[in-house]
C-alpha cells in the first residue's frame, strides 16, 4: 500500500470582488445585444458618430465578447435618431441623488444606446466624469435596454484621451449597461476610475459578466439542432436519458456475453 | 461560425454518449488521486493595473480519476477534479469550479502516456448578498452584492502528458482548450498535478 502524498500547495491569492449595478440581479435576457449610437451631433467629443460607433463596437469585441465562461455577445448596432431629450436632458430626474428616478423620456425600448449629453447634472457638474449609465428600462429581472450617456460637456475629459482609453472607457459603461456595478480594485475595468493601461477585463470582471450571462454548453448549442423545443432543463435530462441509456446498452452486451472486441491485461 | 461551434459541443457529447459502452467493457484497473496547479485562462485576462496579465494565476487543484484498460495499447480515463477556493481580497464573491474529463490515453512507453478527450468544466459564483460602498464618479455609491448562485458550463477540449516516474507514483501535465472553434474566446488552462495510484497502473513489472 502506498503512501497518498499531497504537495504542491501554493495558491495565488486572488480577487473576486464584483458587484452589480441593480439590487434585483437584472440582465438581458439574449444573448446577442446591440450597441446603437444616437445620430445627433456630439458638439465637444472630438470624434464623430460613426467612429464613436466604431469604439463601441471595439469595446464589445475586446473586452465582453472575450471571457471564455460568458455568452453574451455584443454587436455593432446602427446610428440611430432619437428625441433631443437624450442629448441635453437628466438621465434621473432626481440626480445627482444615490438612487436613480429614470427620465421617462430617456427610456431606451431595446438594446444598448450612447447617446453624447450635455446635461452637467448627469456627471455631477465635474468635466472628469466620463460617463454615465443607466439601465432604464426593465422587465422583472430582464433589462430591456439601457442608456449610456458620454460627457459632451466643453471641457469634458473624453476628448483628451488616446483611443485605447476611449475604447475602455466605453467598455467600462458598458459593463454598467449589461448589469455590473464597480469593482473596488483598479485592475479591473469596472474600476471607477479611468486607467490608460487597460487592455483586458480583470477577474471581478470576468466573474460578474460570467454570474449574470454563464455559458451553458453543450446542451444550449444543440438545442438549437435536436432538442428545438427544450430547454436547458429538458435538455440536460435529454442528456443524462442517454448517457444512461449508453451505459444500459453497454451492460448489455457485456452480460451477454456479446463483445466487440478482447480486452487484454497489461502485466 | 456559431454554428460550428454548435456542432462541435454537440459532437463533443455525442462522442461522450458513445464512449459510454466501451467504458462499461474496458477493465477497471486503477483509481488515482492527484493534487497540483491550475494556471487559469493564460495571459488572457488582466491582473495589476500596469497591464500584467494572468501568467501565473495558480490555483490548487485536486483529482480523482479511474483507469479502464481498453487493450493493452489504449486506455479510457476518467478524471473528477476541482479547484480549490482562491482566498479574496473582497471576501463577498465566492467561486468554484469543478471538472469532469474523459480521455482516450495511448501508452506510448511503460511510462508515458499520452491522452486526449473532452471535458465539462463548471464555474460556479455566488455572493453574500447587501451592499457594498464603492467609490463612484466624484463620490460614494452602494452598489449591490448578488446573493444568488450561478454556474456557467463549458466544454474543453483537453490534451495532457503523463509520465509514471514511480509504480504507484506519475505526474500529468494537462491542457484544457476552451472554445477551441472560436478564436474570440479561445482560452487555455494548464494543470500540473503528481497522482498517486492505487490500482495496477500503466507501469510494467
Amino acid at each position: 500500500m502506498g503512501r497518498l502524498t499531497l504537495l504542491l500547495f501554493l495558491m495565488t491569492k486572488l480577487t473576486y470582488g464584483f458587484t452589480l449595478n441593480n439590487n434585483i440581479g437584472a440582465a438581458f435576457d439574449k444573448e446577442e445585444v446591440s450597441i446603437n449610437v444616437a445620430a445627433h451631433t456630439c458638439a465637444n467629443l472630438g470624434i464623430t458618430n460613426d467612429e464613436l460607433l466604431s469604439l463601441a463596437e471595439e469595446a464589445g469585441e475586446l473586452f465582453w465578447n472575450r471571457v471564455h465562461t460568458s455568452s453574451l455577445i455584443l454587436k455593432r448596432g446602427a446610428l440611430v435618431s432619437v428625441a433631443t431629450a437624450f442629448q441635453t436632458g437628466k438621465a434621473c430626474t432626481n440626480a445627482p441623488a444615490s438612487s436613480c428616478d429614470i427620465n421617462s423620456a430617456l427610456v431606451v425600448s431595446s438594446d444598448i444606446l450612447i447617446s453624447c449629453n450635455t446635461e452637467p447634472t448627469n456627471f455631477s457638474n465635474s468635466p472628469s466624469v466620463l460617463g454615465v449609465t443607466v439601465p432604464n428600462n426593465f422587465s422583472g429581472r430582464t433589462i430591456n435596454g439601457a442608456l449610456i450617456l458620454v460627457n459632451d460637456n466643453g471641457s469634458n475629459s473624453f476628448q483628451g484621451l488616446g483611443r485605447q482609453e476611449k475604447v475602455a472607457v466605453l467598455a467600462h459603461e458598458i459593463g454598467h449597461a449589461v448589469g455590473l456595478g464597480h469593482s473596488s480594485l483598479d485592475k479591473n475595468l469596472m474600476y471607477f476610475q479611468s486607467v490608460a493601461t487597460r487592455e483586458t477585463l480583470g477577474w471581478d470582471d470576468v466573474d460578474g459578466i460570467t454570474y449574470l450571462y454563464p455559458v451553458e454548453q453543450p446542451l444550449s448549442g444543440c438545442g438549437t439542432i435536436e432538442l428545438q423545443d427544450q430547454g436547458p432543463e429538458k435538455g440536460l435530462l435529454t442528456l443524462i436519458f442517454g448517457l444512461l441509456l449508453a451505459l444500459a446498452i453497454g451492460r448489455t452486451w457485456q452480460k451477454s456475453g456479446r463483445a466487440w472486441s478482447t480486452p487484454a491485461r497489461n502485466c | 461560425m456559431t454554428n460550428l461551434i454548435k456542432k462541435f459541443h454537440c459532437s463533443l457529447m455525442l462522442c461522450c454518449v458513445l464512449l459510454m459502452p466501451q467504458i462499461v467493457r474496458a477493465s477497471f484497473v486503477d483509481l488515482n488521486f492527484g493534487a497540483g496547479l491550475m494556471n487559469q485562462a493564460i495571459g488572457r485576462y488582466q491582473t495589476d493595473v500596469s497591464g500584467e496579465k494572468s501568467s501565473f494565476n495558480n490555483r490548487l487543484a485536486l483529482e480523482t480519476g479511474l483507469t479502464y484498460e481498453w487493450n493493452p495499447s489504449w486506455h479510457l480515463f476518467l478524471d473528477l477534479g476541482f479547484l480549490w477556493p482562491g482566498g479574496s481580497e473582497e471576501s463577498y464573491i465566492s467561486k468554484q469550479v469543478y471538472y469532469l474529463n474523459g480521455h482516450f490515453g495511448y501508452k506510448l512507453t511503460d511510462e508515458i502516456i499520452l491522452r486526449y478527450g473532452g471535458g465539462l468544466y463548471l464555474t460556479q459564483i455566488s455572493g453574500d448578498g447587501g451592499e457594498a460602498s464603492i467609490r463612484n464618479g466624484t463620490g460614494f455609491t452602494n452598489f449591490p452584492i448578488p446573493e444568488e448562485t450561478t454556474t456557467a458550463r463549458n466544454v474543453t477540449f483537453n490534451v495532457a502528458g503523463e509520465y509514471y516516474f514511480h509504480k504507484e507514483y506519475s505526474t500529468k501535465l494537462e491542457a484544457f482548450i476552451f472554445n477551441p472553434t472560436n478564436s474570440r474566446n479561445r482560452t487555455y488552462n494548464l494543470a500540473l498535478t503528481l497522482r498517486y495510484h492505487f490500482g495496477d497502473s500503466l507501469w510494467a513489472d
